[in-house]
């Protein structure tokens, strides 16, 4: 795991939750964190799209609740953009 | 059939679960088979003829399921095509009378009258098959999840066709998602525990429906359904819609709980449907306790994409909020061709859009009971266009709660007898029931010698209860 991925989805993460960043960990999921419901979460996938410059499908999106998926998320699309 | 029928109890539901597990012994697909024949005889019991709906919307969707995976330029005309083909019988058995009897209404209101009065008495005449709800949304679901390559694979129509008509979830759900089963599919099989958890289940389930649910049901039908504009007043309709709030989560809870049990009898695990709605601190919290599979259908299907691009278009306020009463919308149309369904959705809708524009900064400072005391208050009053019959009754009760007049009180007090007295008396025991007791899926569900006898005797009162009383339906089988 790319500890700039982590801190970039951390920042994120916490800009929409109002959480401190210092609290989001690895194991933070929507339903950890007060605040990330279901307009929140969206906020959250397009900032990710944005600052990743990925397109998320829509049918995925109530996958990614938590840090972890979200991460894996991420990591897959940048193996599979650059092994193209 | 129902599930508190004694031909189900006795006779289907015995025969169908040792009949499965005997042919699973030497084929999955076998088994399946059965499982599918015999939910089409469950479903076929009480209205013989729909079950052609139902053949119908198996067959289209897995055809054009099909169709959708395999087309490489056409993909998006098929799958528009595919939800038009599934949602028909829909439109026309639930909401036919409803569309033409507005446009009646509209064109009469420019004294033009449109509708020939034949077809105006036939839509109405137009019985509602059970479950088409239920199951028209389950299809749905594996038609989007095809169109998105959230489902890649091929599927046997024995898997599908299992998937979309077993009958423990067939005619008021839990709403499965086909992904959430389709392993279960391929190598079904039983363990102590399920049997245990099944157990647990449906006894906890069939309790909350005819002991509790059913008790209440004198006091909310004679507040709602009766006659009677004396009793019309604050104190009797809040009660009234508190009762209601009860009877509704028993019934509807219990039902999804019995189905989770019987499902587990063989070998599935469905998803949960309840989660302490009425413990909720916030409405977006109630909207993911309540009806959960529903809820989160209309949230991944409907309110996510929605969102998503408008927010991905930085579009202003209006399309930030608006998919919140979009969704909800289309969740009070869901349960009913009525304007008063409309309302109630509608109603969600605007107090999430306020919830989320203006009280969340609030959250941490009010305290947790006084956050759901609110949110109660305001499923409550969103309650009272649910149950009744119409619009019209709904500003009357409305209304009504504006009035304080003990004299209503004291003229109910005597339209009390035995049943409606057990209703009230049910009350208090289901509010600590809802707000302080543990749900089944808090709660430890080991089986020793208390639990089974506990079990054991609620069974049995269960069934006596059952036998000794007039039938009540489910509450959600008119959706």
């Amino acid at each position: 795991m790319s500890n700039t991925n982590f801190n970039k989805i951390a920042k994120i993460i916490a800009k929409h939750t109002r959480v401190k960043e210092k609290f989001i960990t690895i194991e933070s999921t929507a339903e950890t964190i007060e605040r990330w419901d279901s307009l929140t979460h969206v906020k959250i996938i397009v900032d990710l799209e944005k600052d990743f410059d990925l397109q998320i499908n829509t049918s995925i999106i109530g996958e990614l609740n938590s840090v972890k998926s979200i991460i894996q998320y991420v990591e897959l699309a940048e193996k599979n953009l650059s092994g193209l | 059939m129902l599930f508190t029928d004694p031909v189900f109890f006795f006779l289907f539901f015995p025969i169908v679960i040792l009949g499965f597990h005997f042919f699973n012994f030497f084929s999955s697909n076998v088994a399946l088979l059965f499982l599918t024949i015999s939910s089409l005889i469950f479903y076929s019991w009480d209205q013989p003829l729909y079950v052609f709906i139902l053949v119908y919307v198996v067959v289209i969707s897995w055809i054009m399921g099909n169709f959708i995976r395999l087309s490489q330029n056409n993909k998006k005309k098929i799958f528009v095509c595919s939800i038009i083909l599934i949602l028909l019988p829909l439109i026309f058995y639930k909401y036919f009378y409803f569309i033409i009897s507005n446009i009646d209404i509209i064109f009469l209101s420019v004294s033009y009258d449109i509708m020939p009065e034949n077809i105006m008495v036939v839509a109405k005449s137009i019985i509602l098959p059970i479950g088409i709800s239920f199951y028209t949304f389950q299809s749905i679901s594996y038609l989007i999840d095809v169109y998105t390559g959230k489902i890649k694979e091929k599927n046997s129509f024995i898997n599908y066709s299992a998937y979309v008509t077993m009958f423990p979830q067939l005619v008021a759900g839990p709403i499965v998602r086909f992904k959430e089963i389709s392993k279960q599919l391929i190598s079904p099989h039983i363990t102590a525990d399920n049997i245990r958890i099944g157990t647990y289940f449906f006894i906890i389930g069939l309790s909350k429906k005819v002991l509790i649910a059913d008790t209440l049901a004198p006091f909310v039908d004679l507040i709602f359904d009766g006659e009677n504009d004396n009793i019309q007043n604050f104190y009797i309709i809040f009660i009234g819609t508190v009762a209601y709030a009860l009877q509704l989560y028993f019934d509807f809870s219990g039902y999804s709980e019995m189905a989770i049990g019987i499902a587990s009898y063989f070998g599935f695990k469905f998803p949960q449907n309840f989660n302490s709605p009425y413990k909720a601190k916030s409405l977006t919290e109630f909207w993911q306790r309540w009806h959960m599979t529903l809820s989160f259908w209309v949230r991944d299907y409907i309110y996510f994409p929605i969102l998503a691009n408008n927010l991905r278009r930085s579009m202003g306020t209006v399309s930030k909020y608006s998919p919140h009463l979009i969704a909800m919308l289309i969740f009070g149309i869901w349960h009913g061709a009525g304007w008063n369904f409309l309302l109630w959705g509608g109603g969600h809708g605007v107090a999430l859009i306020f919830e989320n524009m203006f009280l969340n900064n609030l959250k941490s400072t009010i305290s947790k009971i006084v956050k759901i005391i609110f949110t109660f208050s305001v499923v409550l009053l969103l309650y009272i266009p649910f149950r009744s019959s119409d619009i019209e009754s709904t500003f009357e009760m409305w209304l009504a709660l504006t009035n304080f007049d003990i004299e209503g009180l004291l003229y109910f007090l005597k339209l009390i007898n035995l049943n409606i007295a057990l209703s009230i008396l049910a009350i208090p025991l289901s509010l600590y029931l809802v707000f302080f007791r543990k749900n089944i899926y808090e709660m430890n569900k080991e089986l020793n010698f208390n639990s089974a006898l506990l079990l054991s005797v609620l069974l049995i009162i269960s069934i006596l209860v059952m036998l000794s009383r007039p039938y009540i339906p489910f509450l959600y089988f008119q959706f």
